[in-house]
């Protein structure tokens, strides 16, 4: 019995470390947030658990509650720094806050500093003591299933898939409406209060809360065990898990190594494992894999005729100016990306901005659409001012815009990527998630039939389950525009729609940007190539430097002898 | 708050601020010129202060050869994990290699500190380096410090000038410079950046190990004596700047040991270090709001 | 015209009738999108060569390649009759090619004085890399006025001009600029390109030169080629090309 309880309590170990483990995978694996900060919030779920067992003798059950709780408050906290860094900072952060934490703790004496918490008494679920490691089996099974199907629900529903796109590019998903801080913070929050919840399960099974149960080698355990295992893999982490563990008993048995040396051993077989994973295989032992949604035949036939109706305009009138933009100023260092600029872009026509290279075409659409903050001026919007909203503020008030670089999210399909715009989505909402399950699958399956609308629309229907990064430059600027056009957005912003694309597909790529005219949207786009422009735009803006220096029909402009030379140059 | 013994912790501050200021020049140098975030500096640190002890105590080498192997084998340890670890990340990946790049970093520092204790310190926590009595020496005005600090010190002193005079004065200097202002140019004039970055490897990892083999002498050599270390070298080349000349990071060094010391008059002695973590964690928690752009400072590769 | 590589020293003569540069058949691509298509360049000794085109045409990409910054997919890349298109930017910086990027073209930290001391590193012998500091020092007098300032705190003009007075150092007979006009005030321009034409008349020099502005390339260029999407759709003399009614259709 011996032999049972030795491996019976390393079992006990994986099954709590599971839960660390797959919380810190969806930190990093699905929302791309490098923390290494599970010692810290541990601790603070360990040390809640044990201060509250000593002095108020609560019960286990509600105490694991509360530590998950306290978890997640101090998560939010922390979340606000984080959320800005990018990943090295992130990790030194959460890094120096392990140590911080520990520290800090091991230095207050009403926490029994360096001891910690001892003498904590046996725990005791509906009556029965668990005192060998075989007693606490079933409820840490309980637990672990419980926070691994959470994590799973979360990872791999509507929900995930947005966060996927975070991760993978928050611009293009902001771009698209999608409120990326709030997932940041909440993700983070109900991570933290996870790992709190490992660390008081670490400590009920301890029976102390120490300082020395939640050190940074404890952290870096964690995360090796994420990495190795597989990034955004829940079955990654329950293999990584395991097989961390059980190098430690299984090098004790089979090369008689003392508990002491094989606690050595450990890290230093996870250390080298970690260098050769990533110089060898990245994406860890069992790769990422997600089920891919598919619009059902039925939904997409049901689904409205012509979806592509512009949705009614409440409040005012459809006037005819759809943005008007006043003294917009824009300095980057010396450069002046906009110089008192004013124009108006007119409802339901297409309009083109040209002009020579630095003219601040392009940082045009990011002033408007909120990417970057104007120095000075004003974008209005049917009466509304839009300077100062923030990019996902600005599509709910009818402007989306497509990339000149593409941007769509390699790793879902072109039928996710375009259900990613659609607004008003209930899988959007992590509570809606456990509480009204069929309310988002429901939702999910209209998304994917209106989403297989627009792609057919744009000439790219065959193509629906075709992972986005697969698909050749052309098709991936054609998902990029069904995307734009699932924002439901009036105005559509094409950042150079034609560059890279050549001959019959440009002519196609035409033929699409005047149908998106002829369906009542207004289009504005940047083209370098003059031809082009002749034949789209009914009216075009020159710019020069940063201010509009002409305006008129294409073939105006393209007549006057002062534009050719600010174009090409004086000799 | 006994202010007498202020004038004694400012000079302990300088004599700890001295080896801060090596170490934040040489992290400086290895983020500035490589970007690299080497966590592994640790490892490094921690293995020439271990060479220098075991080879002195148990190998029967004379003591201050002890030293310069301990600060050979610590540079050739940051040199080949830049050629055999960094560097066929970073060629395979480029820019998007900084985050495989920083895990390798810690998979190297965790394995190589076990590796550390489990062949030199299983049965006692530390080893010692005798280098030099730690007789205390009698100063003006009633200071006081020991034989060791003051041949630290001194030692520091002469390590700090020569790094500041090589990269100001001298061609290879230039060229490091040159590197970490502007690959791009490096690469058109004919400068290969990867000799670069291992040189520098080679010559920071030799430095730090320096710094560590004098804290072995102090306090002997333990495993986790590389942390503190490690988060010190970065909080002195975040705050001073990857990029500023190095006299102006070993100010800050200084400055930031003079701090540490005399938070002593308010913290409890065991908690000094922590100022350090502290300065850390809050420079990146303000760096993480935007805070900083308001106060003028320049964050690290912006 | 042999493409194959000389291991031993040209008469003059013999050098003088090998091009600078010749790309053939250079093909490009960042992953999987493929950007440059077959392009085809020759650059003759003494001969100034503009490459037109809209911006993300190709241009920049072609001149990664040619550097050495960028490996193409196929394609060969010649200097002075080399080939290295398997060779490192160093070696062919040490092979003759010196380059002047569209920006951050200097060593901002350092000084005049150390700048030039790094374009000069590949220069050979002490004596040699003094030679060449005189040399563009005389040049561009307002250089050594300004020998112990820090780069970055010129104006852009004489960031300009310290930027090809330190290609020259590496005393270089293939010359390559990325968007030199960029930025410059005409005046600038204009004393710059002079300085091109001066150059490539007088050592023999081959310049090739990404440039936004058309009218000004023509200006001082022998040949043109413009660039569309990668392929190379015009081929012409500078005389030719001016010489079009218009040119809107090309970019």
């Amino acid at each position: 019995m011996q032999q049972t309880q030795f491996w019976v309590g390393y079992l006990d170990q994986a099954l709590i470390y599971m839960v660390f483990v797959v919380s810190l995978n969806i930190l990093v694996g699905y929302v791309g947030i490098f923390s290494v900060g599970s010692a810290a919030f541990g601790l603070i779920g360990g040390y809640t658990f044990a201060y509250f067992t000593l002095n108020m003798g609560w019960p286990v059950i509600p105490l694991l509650m509360l530590s998950t709780l306290v978890g997640a408050v101090a998560g939010l906290v922390v979340a606000w720094p984080v959320m800005r860094l990018s990943g090295e900072y992130v990790m030194l952060l959460t890094m120096s806050l392990s140590i911080l934490a520990v520290s800090v703790v091991a230095a207050i004496a009403a926490l029994g500093s360096q001891q910690g918490l001892v003498g904590l008494p046996l725990p005791e679920i509906l009556g029965k003591t668990l005192l060998k490691p075989t007693d606490f089996v079933p409820w840490l099974l309980i637990v672990t299933v419980w926070a691994t199907l959470t994590c799973w629900r979360i990872g791999e529903s509507p929900y995930g898939r947005m966060l996927r796109s975070i991760r993978d590019d928050e611009t293009a998903a902001a771009s698209l409406g999608k409120k990326t801080d709030r997932a940041k913070l909440v993700v983070f929050a109900v991570m933290c209060g996870l790992t709190a919840l490992a660390g008081a399960l670490l400590v009920v099974f301890n029976g102390i809360a120490a300082p020395s149960l939640f050190t940074l080698d404890q952290t870096m355990l964690i995360f090796a065990m994420v990495i190795v295992g597989g990034i955004a893999s829940i079955p990654g982490s329950i293999v990584g898990t395991l097989l961390i563990i059980f190098v430690e008993p299984v090098l004790q048995k089979t090369l008689h190594l003392s508990p002491e040396v094989a606690a050595l051993v450990r890290p230093i077989f996870f250390g080298l494992l970690l260098v050769v994973v990533m110089r060898f295989r990245p994406q860890g032992l069992i790769r990422e894999r997600h089920r891919h949604v598919k619009a059902d035949p039925v939904e997409v036939a049901k689904a409205s005729p012509t979806p592509v109706q512009p949705p009614p305009i409440v409040g005012d009138e459809r006037g005819d100016v759809a943005i008007e933009v006043r003294n917009l100023c824009k300095s980057f260092g010396g450069v002046k990306a906009a110089d008192d600029l004013s124009l108006d872009i007119p409802t339901g026509k297409i309009t083109a901005l040209v002009g020579p290279n630095g003219a601040g075409k392009s940082s045009l659409f990011n002033l408007v659409t909120g990417a970057v903050a104007p120095d000075s001026g004003s974008v209005v919007r049917h009466g509304v001012q839009l300077v100062g909203l923030r990019p996902e503020q600005v599509v709910r008030h009818g402007i989306a815009r497509s990339f000149q670089d593409v941007r769509v999210f390699p790793n879902l399909t072109a039928l996710e990527n375009v259900m990613l715009a659609g607004r008003h989505q209930a899988g959007e909402s992590i509570t809606a998630l456990f509480i009204a399950p069929g309310k988002v699958r429901r939702g999910d399956r209209e998304q994917a039939a209106a989403a297989q609308r627009w792609l057919e629309f744009v000439g790219l229907g065959a193509e629906a389950a075709t992972l986005a990064g697969s698909l050749s430059f052309a098709q991936q600027k054609q998902v990029s525009f069904a995307r734009a056009l699932a924002t439901e957005a009036d105005v559509l912003l094409l950042d150079e729609p034609l560059s890279g694309i050549e001959g019959s597909a440009a002519d196609e790529m035409i033929g699409l940007v005047e149908r998106m005219r002829d369906v009542g949207r207004t289009v504005c786009i940047v083209e370098h190539s003059i031809q082009t422009i002749s034949r789209l735009a009914e009216w075009a803006y020159f710019m020069e430097l940063g201010r509009v220096t002409a305006q008129g029909t294409v073939t105006a402009l393209l007549e006057d002898p002062r534009l050719v030379e600010a174009y090409f140059g004086v000799s | 708050m006994d202010l007498s013994i202020l004038p004694q912790l400012v000079l302990n501050g300088l004599v700890m601020g001295a080896t801060f200021a090596v170490l934040g020049i040489a992290m400086a140098l290895i983020l500035g010129v490589t970007g690299r975030f080497h966590f592994a500096f640790s490892l490094t640190y921690t293995l020439s202060a271990f060479i220098a002890a075991v080879s002195a105590a148990e190998w029967g080498v004379p003591v201050v050869g002890a030293l310069v192997l301990g600060v050979l084998v610590g540079g050739l340890a940051g040199l080949l994990i830049e050629w055999l670890v960094y560097k066929p990340l970073a060629d395979r990946s480029g820019q998007a290699a900084l985050l495989p790049i920083f895990v390798s970093s810690l998979g190297i520092a965790i394995a190589g500190q076990n590796l550390i204790q489990l062949m030199w310190a299983r049965d006692s926590v530390s080893v010692p380096f005798n280098l030099i009595e730690l007789q205390q020496v009698e100063l003006p005005m009633g200071l006081t410090l020991t034989r060791l600090e003051i041949v630290q010190t001194v030692v520091m002193i002469v390590a700090i000038v020569a790094g500041v005079l090589t990269l100001r004065y001298t061609r290879i200097g230039q060229i490091v410079r040159g590197v970490r202002g502007n690959p791009m140019m490096a690469k058109a004039v004919g400068i290969r950046p990867e000799l670069v970055f291992i040189a520098v490897f080679f010559v920071s990892s030799a430095a730090a190990g320096l710094v560590a083999i004098f804290s072995a002498a102090r306090l002997s050599a333990a495993p986790p004596m590389g942390q503190d270390a490690l988060f010190t070298s970065f909080v002195v080349a975040f705050l001073a700047g990857t990029r500023s000349p190095a006299l102006r990071v070993a100010l800050v060094g200084l400055g930031l040991g003079v701090v540490q010391s005399v938070s002593g008059l308010w913290v409890p002695s065991n908690l000094t270090n922590l100022v350090v973590f502290g300065l850390l964690f809050a420079y990146l928690a303000l760096r993480g709001t935007g805070a900083l752009r308001i106060l003028g400072v320049r964050p690290l590769g912006a | 015209m042999s493409p194959e590589s000389h291991p031993t020293p040209l008469s003059p003569v013999a050098l003088a009738s090998i091009p600078r540069l010749q790309v053939s058949r250079l093909d490009a691509a960042y992953g999987s999108k493929q950007v440059i298509f077959g392009l085809d360049l020759e650059l003759q000794p003494g001969k100034i060569t503009a490459i037109l085109g809209h911006n993300g045409a190709g241009k920049t990409t072609t001149l990664a390649c040619i550097l050495g910054l960028m490996r193409p997919k196929a394609g060969r890349v010649l200097v002075n009759g080399a080939d290295v298109t398997n060779v490192p930017t160093s070696r062919r910086v040490k092979g003759g090619m010196a380059f002047v990027p569209a920006d951050n073209f200097v060593f901002p930290d350092l000084t005049v004085t150390e700048n030039l001391a790094l374009g000069g590193i590949t220069a050979g012998s002490h004596k040699h890399r003094l030679e060449r500091t005189e040399f563009v020092l005389e040049r561009w007098p307002i250089l050594r006025e300004r020998s112990n300032q820090l780069a970055g705190t010129l104006s852009g003009g004489q960031r300009r001009m310290l930027s090809l007075a330190i290609a020259l150092m590496s005393d270089p007979s293939l010359l390559l600029l990325d968007e030199p006009s960029l930025g410059l005030a005409p005046k600038v321009v204009d004393d710059l390109f002079t300085d091109l034409r001066r150059l490539a008349d007088e050592t023999g020099m081959g310049i090739l030169l990404v440039e936004q502005s058309v009218a000004k390339a023509l200006n001082v260029a022998d040949d043109v080629v413009v660039v569309q999407s990668g392929a190379v759709i015009v081929r012409e003399s500078a005389e030719q090309f001016s010489a079009r009614d218009s040119w809107w259709g090309l970019f």
